[in-house]
């Protein structure tokens, strides 16, 4: 399964760079395959390169989603 | 750049590969896999079409696999068949996908292992292909609904976006149907999988990796079906076998009777050359595949649906990287509970294509990269690190 977790981009560094929070974890990634990204926009990555773009509020709720996966995780381990 | 994320659950999936080394050989190949094969769970006691528009979102680089799976599995739980037309256009979709996903992986993955840069504008042209074909099939509504969502297909411009993706992975064919073609095409290193195959050829490491690991067979669905209800603590979805058995499923898999994949593994056996040439091989010719479903198409509103009885159903397609199996118990509406057995549980399994591809490869300075193009021939989901331990560092 290929979770694909939203990252939050938080500072364009020009040449199609960025720079990304996911879940609270800075990264640097290419914004090369994605079309008008700006900062608060969401992005799905693969291998350093944003693939996909989120509006928002769909990125929101998917993360939510991923932290309820997260207590269902810990409690089916528990 | 890499795709370390935070630590801990569902965030943390990622598998670790460590080769230890006895004697000179690598010995024993321990896969530790951190992948939360039960995070499906979140969709327990959510209404059937919620739990089928979160899958793409969940799992966005196979959605249409997922959603295309989930959907078959709420269906057969449903006692619904899907109408060819529906049937029809979901695989076009799920086609497309496996296109894309392969061509990712030929022009996103194997660029890096080769130190080059990523080819933004082809992976562009395919992405946009998939899409547009996705806008010519469904294009007012979603089309993962139990007996198909609102399917109004735009015949001439679904051609247009497979012609599209024909002209797109057109340097990627390797005509003919013995391992002479394919090296060949290797040799011409007009692409960034012709340079890899050739790298793999020239550095003697087209057998690399090759394992006695034999190609899932097709499972019988009441058989997995109760494999999958009595598995309450998911042991299975983690280490699947069938009858005993580890399997390999994905490209390899697949096209082993392809002449080109036999007569190479018949030379080779089924390492690094026989599975970056089978996944081209299998690449260029969803354009065909998908032509060929064309005449299927035609306009269908979807099937009348009772959503509220009760039972369980499983649903199976082949993904870009493996077979994908979603079992789903459905009551009054709502998941009961949702499990889903995925290709790389078989592939990176302790005893599956991966570890056995590895056991007894020689050390050297070399073991770790060939071990890592080995692992982006089987293709995990998530990302996996390859460690070698030398003798009295255990």
């Amino acid at each position: 399964m290929c979770l694909a977790i939203p990252a939050r981009i938080t500072e364009l560094l020009g040449a199609d760079l960025a720079k990304v929070d996911l879940g609270g974890v800075q990264k640097e990634i290419s914004l090369s395959l994605v079309d008008d990204a700006k900062v608060g926009d969401y992005v799905i990555i693969h291998t350093g390169f944003a693939l996909s773009r989120l509006d928002p509020e769909e990125a929101e709720r998917t993360l939510a989603l991923f932290a309820e996966m997260d207590t269902a995780i810990q409690e089916a381990a528990s | 750049m890499d795709d370390s994320g935070p630590s801990g659950g569902a965030w943390d999936a990622r598998i670790a590969v460590a080769l230890e080394v006895e004697g000179g050989r690598v010995g024993h190949v321990s896969i530790d896999s951190t992948r939360p094969v039960r995070a499906s769970a979140v969709f327990h006691g959510r209404p059937i079409e919620t739990a089928l528009d979160l899958l793409p979102r969940v799992f966005s680089l196979c959605g249409v696999a997922q959603t295309h799976a989930g959907l078959a599995a709420c269906e057969d739980a449903l006692g619904i068949v899907a109408a060819p037309p529906q049937a029809a256009a979901r695989q076009l979709l799920l086609l497309a996908e496996t296109a894309r996903e392969h061509h990712l992986r030929a022009n996103l993955d194997w660029p890096r292992l080769l130190r080059e840069e990523a080819d933004v504008a082809a992976i562009a042209a395919v992405g946009d292909a998939a899409a547009q074909l996705g806008a010519a099939l469904y294009p007012d509504g979603p089309w993962a609904r139990p007996g198909g969502g609102r399917l109004r297909p735009d015949r001439a411009a679904a051609t247009a976006a497979i012609d599209t993706l024909d002209e797109a992975l057109a340097p990627y064919r390797i005509d003919g149907a013995h391992m002479d073609a394919l090296l060949r095409w290797a040799q011409s290193r007009g692409t960034p999988a012709a340079r890899l195959a050739a790298a793999v050829d020239d550095d003697g490491l087209a057998d690399f990796g090759a394992s006695p690991v034999t190609a899932l067979p097709d499972l019988d669905r009441a058989e997995l079906d109760a494999v999958l209800d009595a598995d309450r603590n998911g042991a299975f979805l983690a280490r699947p076998t069938w009858h005993g058995a580890v399997h390999e499923t994905g490209p390899a898999a697949r096209m082993g009777s392809h002449p080109l994949i036999a007569d190479t593994v018949r030379h080779t056996g089924n390492g690094l050359l026989a599975r970056l040439a089978a996944r081209m091989v299998e690449m260029t010719a969803m354009p065909e595949k998908m032509r060929e479903i064309l005449p299927v198409l035609s306009d269908h509103d979807g099937s009348p649906v009772e959503t509220t009885v009760a039972g369980s159903g499983i649903g199976a397609v082949e993904a870009a990287r493996g077979r994908l199996v979603h079992r789903v118990e459905v009551g009054g509406g709502q998941v009961m509970r949702y499990q889903i057995l995925a290709p790389t549980e078989w592939n990176f399994h302790a005893e599956g294509p991966l570890a056995r591809g590895l056991a007894g490869a020689a050390a050297g300075p070399g073991l770790a990269r060939n071990a890592t193009l080995l692992v982006n021939a089987l293709d995990p989901c998530v990302r996996c690190d390859v460690a070698v331990v030398e003798p009295g560092h255990a």
